[in-house]
């Protein structure tokens, strides 16, 4: 009973810690079912969600503890008389210093860890989800003797779950049938491809130099780089395509006499060309429409944007890439709003997206424009996509079958073919992660990453008032844990056990209600929080919830201390 | 012995205490469900829905206030019959009145329905069961450029043969919705209709979690009932109240149930929410069996009630019997 109460309360915590966790990672264990995640996965799963739930339960089992500490505490110090007692602010003055680190922990527990692991959990079923899909499919295809393809979906199913025992026989059997069954057809080809015009480096050469006589820069550059990348020997392509580029930064250079306007939409001309030139051609495809509608005239320019409107068609994907991304985890059923305006809005959705190392790809998209009066432009669905600088690529070519692609297609209103296989997106990568439609999409965000893109994603379809109480939740949580430990501790002492004897043995066995009870008081306190700032955030906005919540941390903090203050060592 | 002169006044000033602060959140949350979309919150809104709000949060204000009376009279200990007295006196007289007279200021702010602009809002999804609507217009109840999303459970793992995916999203000219009991329809050109409860901006910022929505909704019971019982059964009312603050007062034995005071709070506090866990359960369980037994239909209503009354005695019993009479002297 004359232990420091620092080192009680470190006990204590220590203990409640360990034992809240074990307790937690029992019950994920027991509570887990193969409905939800595949066998193979099972001690992770339970892992994470032990840890999930640890965090969540994390203020009543660390205000249990302080306040069992406190509560078990004797108020006398080693080596002093009853009547020598230290004042109580001095006895609690560490254990101040303790709650405050501890504070500052759970605060990046609390912004990394915890937004990770709930990741995590979600990956999880997801796989869980494909895998079973896979299997199916493979039965299916094996039910119609296609041994081949259900070969493929069983090899897909073992690079998710390597360890389960009747799919590796299963693919030991398939192999076998697999290699008594004839090839596959060939790819089919798609109807109405025409072969390009080609043409020689030499023709390409004379081309680019008549160009380059009459002044036009731009054309010149672009056939000597075609000769160039034709026959890369012809150094007077390359030399040519030099000199054109000289030309068109000294005509791009403002100078002495030069019209000033002219000048810069030849340098406007010239950043939008050098995109075409460098290969990203979604880029200067959408330069050259932005001059357009600005210059309709300007042959430079339509000239070239029909050239980037070209290469943009060009732009594809293989879909052995979008299938292998097939089985990683993502994030399943994203919606957003990509553009509104007076004009009308587009919707998209997407089944799946999976960020991997190649970059980042989407399942079943699906997109639609409509205007207020329901009047739909155009709609499609796509069953891959990949994204490349801010815009989706929904050309998927097989990489040994010519001809074979998987490409988006219309079920209402069309877009310039130039168009048809782009999306260009509003929303990054990690702002889609918090648009999908699942409803704790949220929950899985950091504070720091809910801040950065508050205010995007209100524009998305999302509701900002949900978005603003959510982020502001995300600050105040490490404030409660402070105040939550500030008042556990005066509440511990104000009600410990001052008989002589101390607490009886009966009466220590009730120690797991203080966890249980205070679990429904922690949580009333928090929902409180999300009550009072929820009404600011809809009453006044979110600065104004911003200025209430610090103000109420303030006075909650100054009466805990107060609290603390008033409690006598005696 | 001045503390029993100064005990009931004490009790008055916390129940007053706990009492606004409980109605205001109660206010706070219910202008944001119900009211936000459409009526500012000024001092006019405030006057005429305090009362309600008052008469909602009463009975678990008077719960809290005998829990927190008792953590007094532990502090300062004096006899423990005349402590029950009073409590039982001040927490029956303050519930009975206060029910009544808060109900007939209340009745002034009667809540007028929601309209669909209260749950919708243009260019924001709200879900409705599985499926998400958006409307580009929203006047009243009259809805335009609506697009509705339906997702499958997973994406479609494609086979190698590509294919068009199946649409999610449909968009329709024009939609009407209409709401009542906490769940709203769209009806869709063509006749269909989606019906849900509405998981909007407001519901999603007043969310509760599991816990504390378990709590809401047992506090929720208990005060259909009582206001109920007020509406149609005076003497029922009177009995079911006194039932109420007499298990409570009653329960206060747990504060010397051990030597150990933080255990006994636990207990007390423990004891309180499981009262409005264990009406609910009457309540909403065995009451309509008992119905089906008896034959006078006020004993089915006052079965909860009578529970409460019976649990009290018990309690009430232990303390006389096996609670030494100096074990709040000894802890004080």
């Amino acid at each position: 009973m004359n232990r420091s109460l620092l080192g009680r309360v470190t006990t204590f915590l220590f203990s409640f810690y360990v034992l809240a966790f074990g307790i937690f990672y029992l019950a994920s264990a027991l509570r887990f079912t193969s409905d939800l995640v595949l066998p193979s996965l099972r001690w992770t799963y339970a892992l994470d969600s032990a840890f999930i739930l640890f965090i969540d339960y994390l203020l009543p089992v660390h205000a249990a503890a302080i306040a069992v500490a406190a509560s078990l505490a004797s108020g006398r110090e080693p080596g002093r008389a009853p009547g020598e007692a230290r004042p109580f602010n001095k006895l609690v003055g560490s254990s101040l210093v303790l709650f405050l680190l501890l504070a500052v922990a759970y605060t990046l527990v609390f912004e990394i860890t915890y937004p990770a692991a709930r990741r995590r959990l979600v990956d999880l079923q997801q796989v869980t989800t494909l895998a079973r899909q896979l299997r199916a499919q493979s039965e299916t295809a094996e039910r119609s003797r296609d041994y081949r393809t259900s070969l493929g979906l069983v090899n897909r199913y073992l690079a998710i779950d390597p360890s389960n025992r009747d799919m590796r026989d299963r693919k030991a059997s398939l192999e076998s049938l697999a290699a008594h069954q004839e090839a596959p057809p060939p790819a089919r080809r798609p109807a109405g491809e025409q072969a390009g015009s080609l043409l020689d480096a030499q023709a390409l050469i004379t081309r680019a130099r008549d160009y380059y006589r009459q002044g036009d820069w731009f054309s010149a550059h672009y056939y000597a780089q075609q000769a160039s990348l034709l026959d890369p020997r012809r150094s007077d392509a390359t030399l040519l395509a030099a000199q054109a580029s000289e030309e068109m930064t000294e005509a791009a250079t403002p100078g002495r006499g030069k019209d000033v306007e002219g000048t810069e939409l030849f340098r406007q001309k010239r950043d939008a060309y050098l995109l075409l030139s460098e290969g990203d051609y979604i880029q200067a495809y959408y330069s050259f429409l932005k001059l357009a509608a600005l210059y309709p005239q300007d042959r430079d320019i339509r000239i070239n944007l029909e050239r980037a409107g070209q290469a943009v068609q060009s732009v594809s994907f293989f879909l052995d890439e979008a299938q292998r991304i097939e089985s990683l985890p993502g994030v399943d059923h994203i919606l957003f709003l990509n553009s509104s305006g007076a004009d009308g809005m587009e919707a998209v959705s997407i089944g799946r997206m999976v960020q991997a190392r190649e970059g980042t790809y989407f399942l079943d998209v699906e997109a639609v424009r409509y205007d207020a009066a329901g009047r739909v432009a155009w709609h499609f669905t796509a069953p891959y996509g990949k994204m490349l600088g801010g815009t989706i690529v929904m050309r998927c070519i097989d990489r040994n079958a010519p001809g074979v692609q998987a490409v988006p297609v219309y079920s209402q209103g069309s877009r310039p073919p130039q168009e048809a296989a782009l999306l260009r997106v509003q929303p990054t990568e990690d702002e889609m992660r918090f648009l999908s439609a699942q409803q704790d999409a949220l929950a899985n965000a950091g504070p720091v990453e809910l801040w950065r893109m508050r205010s995007s994603l209100g524009s998305f379809g999302l509701s900002r008032g949900a978005l603003s109480v959510e982020l502001i939740m995300k600050l105040v949580m490490p404030f409660a844990f402070l105040i939550l430990s500030l008042f556990a501790l005066p509440f511990g002492w104000a009600f410990r056990a001052r008989s002589v004897n101390g607490p009886s043995g009966l009466a220590v066995l009730l120690v797991p209600l203080v966890p249980l009870v205070l679990s429904v008081l922690t949580l009333l306190f928090v929902y409180a929080h999300r009550v009072i700032l929820g009404f600011v955030v809809l009453a006044f906005g979110f600065t104004a919830a911003v200025v209430a919540g610090a103000a109420l941390e303030f006075l909650l903090l100054v009466s805990a201390l107060i609290v603390l203050a008033g409690q006598s060592a005696s | 012995m001045k503390e029993p002169l100064k005990l009931p006044f004490v009790f008055l000033f916390l129940l007053l205490c706990v009492t606004v602060i409980l109605a205001a959140l109660d206010l706070f949350a219910s202008w944001g469900l119900s009211d936000s979309a459409a009526v500012p919150l000024g001092l006019t809104y405030v006057l005429q829905h305090f009362p309600g709000a008052a008469l909602a949060v009463l009975i678990p204000a008077v719960v809290v206030s005998v829990v927190l009376i008792g953590f007094r009279m532990m502090h300062r200990p004096f006899s423990r019959l005349l402590g029950f007295l009073i409590v039982l006196v001040v927490g029956y007289i303050v519930l009975v009145n206060g029910m009544m007279w808060l109900s007939t200021l209340s009745e002034k702010a009667r809540q007028a329905p929601l309209a669909a602009g209260q749950y919708l809002q243009p260019r924001t999804f709200v879900r409705l069961g599985n499926t998400v609507i958006n409307p580009a217009v929203v006047a009243g109840d009259t809805l335009g450029g609506v697009l509705v999303y339906e997702s499958t459970n997973a994406p479609s793992a494609s086979l190698p043969a590509p294919g068009a995916p199946p649409d999610t999203i449909a968009v329709y000219s024009g939609a009407r919705a209409s709401s009542g009991d906490g769940s709203l329809t769209v009806t869709l050109p063509g006749g269909r209709q989606i019906t849900g409860s509405p998981q909007v901006s407001r519901s999603t910022v007043f969310s509760p979690d599991i816990v504390s929505a378990l709590f809401l909704r047992d506090i929720d019971t208990l005060n259909g009932d009582f206001q109920r019982l007020r509406d149609t059964a005076l003497p029922e009312f009177f009995a079911a109240a006194f039932a109420l603050v007499f298990l409570c007062a009653a329960s206060l034995v747990f504060l010397r149930l051990t030597r150990w005071p933080l255990a006994n709070v636990m207990l007390l506090l423990i004891a309180a929410r499981a009262y409005f866990l264990l009406y609910h359960a009457l309540a909403t369980r065995l009451a309509p069996a008992v119905s089906g037994a008896v034959t006078d239909p006020a004993l089915a209503r006052l079965f909860p009630s009578a529970s409460f009354v019976v649990l009290g005695i018990v309690l009430l019993l232990v303390d006389i019997i096996f609670i030494p009479p100096k074990r709040w002297m000894e802890a004080a």
